[in-house]
Order: C-alpha cells, then sequence, then structure tokens
C-alpha cells in the first residue's frame, strides 16, 4: 500500500499543486502517515502513544502551513471539528454498558449452559463454543467476548483432559466472524456505519445471512484442520464420563446478584431492541445512535449504582485517546491532500477489481496492522462528507466491513481476540507460533473471504 | 487488564464447576457387633442381626472379657453370629480383633455413664483413633432397626475430606429413604474470624460479609457435589446450609426433622482426624445413634 501511495503521489503532483496544497507538503504529510502506520504495525511503541504523536506533528506542520484559519492561537475547539465524537460516543457508552452487563452474570451464565449442552464431547463443545463467541462477540466488544468464552474453555478442557488450542484457535477467529454480525459488534463497523449511514437493523440484516454461512463452513474447517483433537466421542462410557463431568458444572455459582442478573437480562434486551428500532421509535428516531449507547450506559449504571467508580474505570481510556489523536491525523491528510491522492488510487483498483478486490485488499492490510485507522482513513476517503458517503456504492462499503472484519483472523497479531487467544494458551503452558498460527488462520481465514467474495457480489446485485 | 480479566473469569469458572465425587456402593459384608456388658447391648443385638440379614453379611461378636463367655457364644449363635476367637480385655486387643477381622462396621452400644459394677472396658476415643471401619454408636434402645435408616441427617460440618467413607453411610440407608446433608457454618469461629479482621479497619469492613458468603459458597459447593454423586442411589438426597453453633444447629435439626441417625466425620483423607464439631456431636449428642465415618 505504502508504495502505492508514493507512486499515486507522484503521478498526481500537478493536481495537489492545483488544490492550493505544495506538492512537498502533500509528501510530507504522505510520509507521517507511512511511518505512523508502520509503527503501528511493529507494535513497539503503545499505538495511542503513536497517533497522538504523529497527531501533533501534523497539527503544527498544518498550522505552519496555514491549513487552519484560526485566531486566538493553538486552542482545542479549533481541532475538534476533525474528531468523529459519535464514533468516541459509541465506544464510550457500548464499553460501560457491556462490562457491567458483562458482571451480572449474563454472559457466564449462558457459556456454562452451553457446556452443559455440548455433553462434553469435544466436536459439540467446538460447534456451540464458536456459536456462542460469534453471538457473545456480536453484542459485547471482541476482547470481552473471547476473554469470557476463553476462560471457560480453559477451565472445560481442563476437566475434561482435552488439548484448549483447537478451541480457543476456532473461538478467537470465530470472533471475528461475529464481530460482523451488527453495528455496534466492532470499531470498524461503528466507523463505516456512521460514515455510509447503515442503520442498526438494516446492518444485522445484510450481516446475519452471511454470518451464518461462515460459522458452517468454519465448523468443516476446524473438523479438517483439527482432525482427532475435536472428534466425536464414540464410546458410551467416554460419554457418559464426560457428561458426568459437565453436568456438575453451575451456571448459577457464576452470578454473584440475582436480582441484578434478570434486571440486566431485562436491560440487554431493552438497549438491542432500542438500537435495532430506533428509527422506528418516536423520540429515540431523533438522537444519534452514540446517545442511546450513552443511554444505555448510565442506564446500566443505575440498575449496578453501588460501584459507579469501578464502572466508569472500564472506559478504555487509550482507545478514546487513540480516535481523538487519529481523527486528527486523517483530518490533517484531508486538507493535505492526501487521502484524496489514496483515494484515486483505490478508486483505480476498486475499477480494475471491484468491491471483491477491494475486500481482499483490506483484509490483507488488516491481517499486518490494526483495521481502526484503515477503516478510519477508508470511510474518510470514500465519504469525506455525507454527500460523497450517498454516493458511494453500498457494496463497497461492506467490502471494507468484511476486509476489516476477516482479515484479523489470518495472524496471531490481526485483531484483538487473537491476541487474547494467543495469550490465554501462553498462561496455560500452551505455545503457538507466528507460522503455526498463520498456518491455521490462513485455512479459515481463506474459506471466509471466498464466501465473503461470493456474497459481495450477490449483494452487488441486490443493493 | 486482560491478565486481570482472565484471571477473574477463570476463577468463576472454576466455582462453578462443582467436584465429581466418586461415591462407591459398598458390599457390606462383615460387621462387628460388640458387647460390652451395657444395658444396649441387645439393641446391638438387635442391629447386628437385621443388618446381616439384609447384606447378607457375616457378624462377628466381640465380648468384652468382664462377661460370661459361654452367655456371649450363647447369643452368637442364636442370632446367626460368628464368635470372635476370645474376649477383649482393652480397646487396644479391641482394635486389633477389628482389624484381624477386616470389618467394615463396628456396632458399639454406648450408654450414658459408667456402671461401677460392670467396666466397660472400651475408650470411645482410643477405639475412634485406632480403627478404620466406622462406628455406629448406639445411644439409646433400638426396638426397630429398619427405623434407624429410614431418616439420616448427615452433618458435614467442618471435615469436608470424609468422602472416602461416605460409601457407607449411603449403603445404610433403607430403600426409598431419606438423607439430608447438614452444613453448619461455625457462627463463633465466624466471630473469631471477624474480630482477628478488625486489626485492619479496611479488611474488617470489607471482609466480614464476604467472609460469610464465601464460606456458603464453599459450602453449598460441596454439598452439591455430594448431591450430584448420589443420584444413583435409590433414595433422596438433599442439603441444608446453617450458619450458627454447630451442635445446637444440629440438636435443633435433629428435633425437627426426626431423624433415627446422624452421621460424623472421623476421617481425613484416609487417617483419622476428628474435626472439633465432630469431636463434641460425637459425644454430645445422646438421643439419636451415632455412625462416625
Amino acid at each position: 500500500m505504502l508504495a502505492g501511495i508514493c507512486t499515486c503521489l507522484l503521478a498526481s503532483s500537478e493536481a495537489t499543486a492545483a488544490s492550493g496544497v505544495a506538492g512537498y507538503q502533500t509528501w510530507t504529510f504522505a510520509a507521517i502517515l507511512a511511518l505512523t502506520l508502520l509503527m503501528l504495525a511493529a507494535e513497539k511503541v503503545h499505538k495511542t502513544l503513536v497517533v497522538l504523536l504523529s497527531a501533533g506533528l501534523c497539527l503544527l506542520l498544518a498550522d505552519f502551513w496555514g491549513y487552519f484559519a484560526h485566531a486566538g492561537g493553538h486552542r482545542l475547539p479549533v481541532y475538534v471539528e476533525m474528531i468523529e465524537w459519535e464514533v468516541i460516543g459509541l465506544v464510550i457508552g457500548a464499553t460501560v454498558f457491556v462490562e457491567i452487563a458483562a458482571r451480572s452474570g449474563v454472559f457466564t451464565f449462558v457459556s456454562v449452559k452451553m457446556l452443559k449442552a455440548s455433553r462434553g464431547d469435544p466436536f459439540r463443545l467446538l460447534i456451540l463454543f464458536s456459536v456462542l463467541t460469534t453471538v457473545f462477540s456480536a453484542f459485547l466488544d471482541n476482547i470481552t467476548a473471547m476473554i469470557i468464552v476463553g476462560s471457560l474453555t480453559v477451565v472445560a478442557c481442563r476437566k475434561l483432559e482435552l488439548d484448549p488450542k483447537p478451541f480457543l484457535i476456532t473461538e478467537a477467529i470465530m470472533t471475528n466472524v461475529g464481530g460482523l454480525l451488527t453495528l455496534i459488534s466492532s470499531i470498524p463497523n461503528i466507523i463505516i456505519g456512521q460514515t455510509a449511514d447503515i442503520s442498526y437493523l438494516t446492518f444485522l440484516i445484510v450481516a446475519a445471512p452471511y454470518t451464518l454461512f461462515a460459522i458452517t463452513a468454519s465448523m468443516f474447517v476446524a473438523r479438517g484442520v483439527f482432525g482427532k483433537a475435536v472428534r466425536p466421542l464414540s464410546s458410551p462410557e467416554a460419554q457418559a464420563h464426560n457428561l458426568a463431568l459437565v453436568t456438575a458444572f453451575d451456571e448459577w455459582e457464576t452470578v454473584e446478584d440475582r436480582r441484578f442478573f434478570y434486571t440486566s437480562i431485562v436491560a440487554v434486551i431493552l438497549v438491542i431492541l432500542a438500537f435495532a428500532f430506533k428509527s422506528q421509535i418516536p423520540i429515540l428516531k431523533d438522537f444519534g445512535i452514540e446517545v442511546v449507547a450513552m443511554g444505555a450506559a448510565v442506564f446500566m449504571m443505575l440498575l449496578h449504582a453501588k460501584d459507579v467508580e469501578h464502572d466508569l474505570s472500564n472506559v478504555e481510556w487509550s482507545l478514546v485517546f487513540f480516535f481523538v489523536g487519529l481523527f486528527t491525523i486523517i483530518g490533517v491528510m484531508e486538507e493535505a491532500q492526501v487521502l484524496r491522492q489514496i483515494g484515486e488510487l483505490l478508486n483505480g483498483l476498486t475499477a480494475k477489481a471491484g468491491s471483491v478486490g477491494l475486500m481482499w485488499f483490506t483484509a490483507l492490510f488488516s491481517a499486518v496492522t490494526d483495521n481502526i485507522p484503515l477503516a478510519a482513513m477508508l470511510g474518510k476517503i470514500f465519504g469525506p462528507d455525507p454527500e460523497a458517503a450517498a454516493a458511494v456504492p453500498r457494496v463497497q462499503w461492506w467490502a471494507v466491513v468484511f476486509g476489516a472484519n476477516l482479515g484479523g483472523n489470518i495472524t496471531p497479531i490481526g485483531s484483538a481476540s487473537t491476541v487474547v487467544a494467543v495469550t490465554i494458551l501462553k498462561k496455560n503452558g500452551l505455545k503457538v507460533g507466528f507460522l503455526g498460527f498463520v498456518k491455521i488462520g490462513v485455512a479459515f481465514a481463506a474459506v471466509q473471504l471466498v464466501l465473503a467474495s461470493v456474497y459481495l457480489l450477490i449483494l452487488a446485485r441486490l443493493l | 487488564m486482560r491478565e486481570r480479566s482472565l484471571d477473574q473469569f477463570e476463577s468463576i469458572f472454576e466455582r462453578a464447576s462443582i467436584p465429581v465425587l466418586d461415591i462407591q456402593e459398598l458390599d457390606l459384608k462383615r460387621i462387628a457387633a460388640v458387647l460390652r456388658g451395657d444395658e444396649l447391648d441387645d439393641s446391638v443385638l438387635r442391629l447386628g442381626e437385621y443388618l446381616r440379614r439384609r447384606f447378607k453379611a457375616d457378624v462377628r461378636l466381640h465380648w468384652s472379657a468382664t462377661l460370661d463367655a459361654g452367655q456371649a457364644a450363647w447369643q452368637a449363635q442364636a442370632r446367626g453370629f460368628a464368635p470372635a476367637p476370645g474376649p477383649f480385655g482393652s480397646t487396644a486387643e479391641l482394635v486389633g480383633q477389628i482389624s484381624i477381622g477386616r470389618s467394615q462396621l463396628v456396632l458399639l452400644p454406648d450408654a450414658a455413664g459408667e456402671t461401677p459394677t460392670l467396666p466397660r472396658a472400651v475408650d470411645i476415643d482410643a477405639l475412634v483413633q485406632g480403627t478404620a471401619p466406622p462406628i455406629l454408636l448406639i445411644r439409646r434402645s433400638v426396638e426397630h432397626p429398619q427405623a434407624v435408616f429410614q431418616r439420616v441427617l448427615h452433618s458435614l460440618t467442618g471435615n469436608f475430606q470424609q468422602t472416602r467413607n461416605f460409601a457407607h453411610s449411603f449403603a445404610l440407608v433403607e430403600e426409598g429413604g431419606t438423607i439430608v446433608l447438614l452444613h453448619t457454618i461455625d457462627q463463633t469461629e465466624l466471630h473469631d474470624v471477624r474480630d482477628a479482621l478488625r486489626v485492619s479497619p479496611d479488611i474488617a469492613a470489607a471482609g466480614g460479609e464476604e467472609l460469610l458468603q464465601s464460606l456458603t459458597r464453599r459450602g453449598e459447593r460441596y454439598l452439591k457435589a455430594v448431591v450430584a454423586a448420589s443420584r444413583k442411589f435409590p433414595y433422596n438426597v438433599s442439603y441444608r446450609l446453617a450458619v450458627g453453633e454447630v451442635r445446637a444447629t444440629v440438636e435443633r435439626e435433629l428435633a425437627a426433622g426426626e431423624y433415627g441417625l446422624l452421621v460424623v466425620g472421623r476421617h481425613q483423607e484416609g487417617y483419622s482426624h476428628v474435626e472439633a464439631e465432630d469431636y463434641q456431636l460425637m459425644h454430645q449428642v445422646r438421643h439419636v445413634p451415632i455412625l462416625a465415618l
């Protein structure tokens, strides 16, 4: 991608000069962007620090070259306009809501129920836990979903004397598939959904059939890749033994406060309905989705009023500041014409390879670096303003969503859930090397991406 | 943060995982019936005969040297018991005879108070320490042996590791009968721990309630494990969890539930280890037979 940016910049230096921004300035900002992306991929310095430093440098240079006409010196409100507060609001609201809901025991309760439903059979366990992570990651953030199901997997495998590796890797991969399901399942969805103005319900209707196909296909892949480790039990003695072990789990032991548990179930259902039917509910339809998310967070804090300090401490401030820096960089890049140049390059790509090509490009890029900056950049490139975003073919947005979510399955550092799976394995004295993971991840991702390619072609006709 | 969350959720799921106990079905084949010249000797003989028939077991009769050997032999013959090779003159001798006979259950009369003219020659504590099989202490006259095993109260307080001998109490319950597992969280001990925690006000503020919750959870978890393990047996198993003074709680439950037998633990991981609460119950509850596992 970086080489492409350079080629494109060389070819269009005249065009940049015509827009009032000198070619060397565009080059300078492109170099800063490339360096920022490289540092993010290298993961040597915390990603929030990388983007904040980069954003500071961008603002200083932009100010020096007179991009921002502001009076009275460097003041925050001047820069605030570049930041997409809707995304940040949604992230904060959803994080607080989900953290409190997770503590109510709702998700741990369902997890233990699923374990019991598996009857201790390895293949059933794999299928049920995969479905569970997919569904959880649709409503929780991917890390929380992976931590909950991954922790139970470790405990269950210890009791059942199974190797947890196949289960944890499959779950991590299915978390990314589940990340496709709803508008708030993953950050790229939130960013693209906000930019392309896709409603929660539309997102669900479009993504759900693919998710179903992907789960089914992935189970066949898992059976092929992991072989004996996930083979169904054949002897009645082993079946009875494993059944006794999983029956001994008590789901109520994971619930500390039953009143809070029941009220949380009601709250989760209400909030999902509010997200889904926001546009049909009279007062709610005037609110942004981020306001609904913040309202849901406050509602949950009311239910769990005894520990508000702790509830609020769960906000991932590093992620919030990461967004502040990232949106600032992207805002400056837009002013400096860097995004327009990359846009031309991508338009060339989509003209030749279509949305399918864009999806594969996004997936490969997401495999080696964070998919959030990529989604944010692509969002700004394709839809710098609401009119431009509306003019972009819908399927192009879906290509970015599919690529950004599924690409994370290829490498152990490709997504937060794969990182958590590797951490759990390490914690339990099991290791999976980078290449070892890639071998497995590629098998899953290839099937999922081929399936997504076909699905995009169908969507292109329908949307 | 991830590591902390992982640890938290792993411990939540570990807590939810009830231990799987394996309570073997017991084939009770060798029973030792002890005569001490006690007013309850007759009850021992009745119980021995009942158990011999029920389990088709061999009952060996052990008698104190203070008793008439001829009368003991006659008693044995009348009930279909086999007499021990000779009388026992001390607890140590009785322990030796029980050990040689590889008895799986000992029936011992234990009436209240000594009879000055008839020393009973058995030190209960020494017997409890020295023998491996469970001891059924007969504390009152038993007219209908079957009634003893209809409704059983099993106190699990203090000793959570008596699993080794569970099979005995479970085997003795009558088909269709009831066994109630009772775990009492010792309030006296709880107060002591709370007093100790008061040294640090921060811990005291948070610790008291959490301590009780943790003890309750631990007790409930174990009781559920026993209930789960006993599903294969043909009788009703339920459990109760209480907070209070152990002996008073057990006595109250015994009175309210019309139990025929109280079971207490005295072994831990294969070794004789009588917890303070079980010791109290074993010596102070006098109105029902006690099975010391």
